[in-house]
Parts: structure tokens; sequence; C-alpha cells
């Protein structure tokens, strides 16, 4: 457990963009994984019904 | 001619004005009193614990990484959380990647991966405690060292809490 207590610090425009591009990339990329996995699952569901 | 003012009346006129004099004192002390208090001193101003709790568990030969977030507010003011920067960020640092010859410092790059945080809330009150839970599928890898990072953002302030931890 890592424990931090202080006034906070000042945070920059550029640091705050690159988390929030960071949160949009994780967004997207697990966007893509759920689709990816769906089309697997209808593949997969097609293949056994053949 | 003149009749020269009685000395009663002469006092009470000193009276009146030392008197006022000490009221003008007692209002200037007051002042300086709340504005060091509420502007120059550390009571009034936002101040939050952050802590955070990271390890790696393996399930059903899965690895997980999971986090424990908390946020206190330790000062007496409201503390308004904003989503926009507020985040759970992580690194990584696969063990090949660096095999020094002396020790160095380790410079963390991008994080591979970030996360929202308290995203239905707005902010902390005083003496609250806000916590978050979050469970991260790891890809598999060999030997990887991760560092976690909380960031909680109120107004033009964050606070910053980190944890490293090694995955074998």
């Amino acid at each position: 457990m890592v424990t931090k207590t202080c006034d906070g610090e000042r945070w920059t425009q550029d640091e705050i963009d690159a988390i929030e591009r960071a949160k949009e990339q994780q967004r997207r990329r697990e966007q893509e994984a759920n689709q990816q996995r769906e089309i697997d699952s209808r593949n997969h569901q097609v293949e056994n019904t053949q | 001619m003149f009749a020269e003012p009685p000395t009663h009346a002469l006092i009470s006129s000193w009276v009146e004005t030392v008197k006022n004099v000490c009221e003008i004192l007692a209002i200037l002390v007051g002042a300086a009193w709340t504005y060091l208090n509420y502007f120059r001193g550390r009571t009034y101003k936002p101040r939050l614990e952050c802590s955070i709790d990271a390890s790696v568990e393996k399930h059903s030969g899965h690895s997980f990484l999971q986090v424990a977030v908390k946020v206190r507010n330790i000062g007496l003011s409201r503390v308004p959380v904003d989503p926009r920067g507020t985040a759970l960020l992580v690194y990584s640092l696969a063990a090949q990647d660096h095999t020094p010859s002396f020790p160095s410092q380790i410079r963390w790059d991008n994080p591979v991966a970030a996360f929202g945080l308290f995203s239905g809330k707005k902010w902390v009150e005083s003496s609250e405690t806000i916590a978050e839970a979050l469970m991260v599928a790891l890809p598999r890898a060999g030997a990887v060292t991760y560092k976690v990072t909380l960031k909680v953002v109120s107004g033009e302030i964050w606070w910053t809490a980190e944890s490293i931890l090694a995955h074998t």
C-alpha cells in the first residue's frame, strides 16, 4: 500500500491531454477486442451448426 | 468671555477617542486573522490523501493486475473531482528491455494502459473517503515490472500516488 498526502501539484495541459489520449486509446482497444470476441463467437456458432 | 469646557467633558471626549481607536484596531486584527486563516493557512486548502494498493494475481493460468485506490479528503473544504485527467495509469517494463552494466534509474515511457476513475463522483466531502477497485487482465509475457499511478485532478491541481510491482 502506497499512501501519499500532499497539497497537490499544478498540472500542465499537455499532461492532461496525454492522459486523456491514453484513456481514449484504451477505450478504443477494449471496444475492438469486444467486437472481435463477438465475431469469433458467431463464427464458432456457425461452425458448430454446420 | 468664553468659558473653559468642563474637565469631565474633556475626559469623556478622550475616552470616546480611545474607544474608537480600539474598535478600529480590533477590526484590523480580526481582518488580519481571517486573512491568515483562510487565505494563507493550510486548513482550508484542498488536501487529499491518495493511496494505491496493487498486486498481480493468477487465476486459471491467467494473470490479473488487481488495484485498489482510495482518496481521503483530510482538509476542511469540499474538493471537486475533475474526470478529465483523473485516471489509473499502468506502465510496464519487460525484464529483457533493461539490462544495464551498473545500477541506473528506470525511465518509464508512456503508459501501456489508462483507465478512468470515480466517474460518478463530482466531489469529496471533508473527511470522506472514496475508493475504487479495478482488475486488469494482463497479456501473456515473461517477467514484467509494472508501475501503477493514480492521478486525481481538481481544478488546477492534481494528486499522485504510485506503486511498483514485479510480475514473474
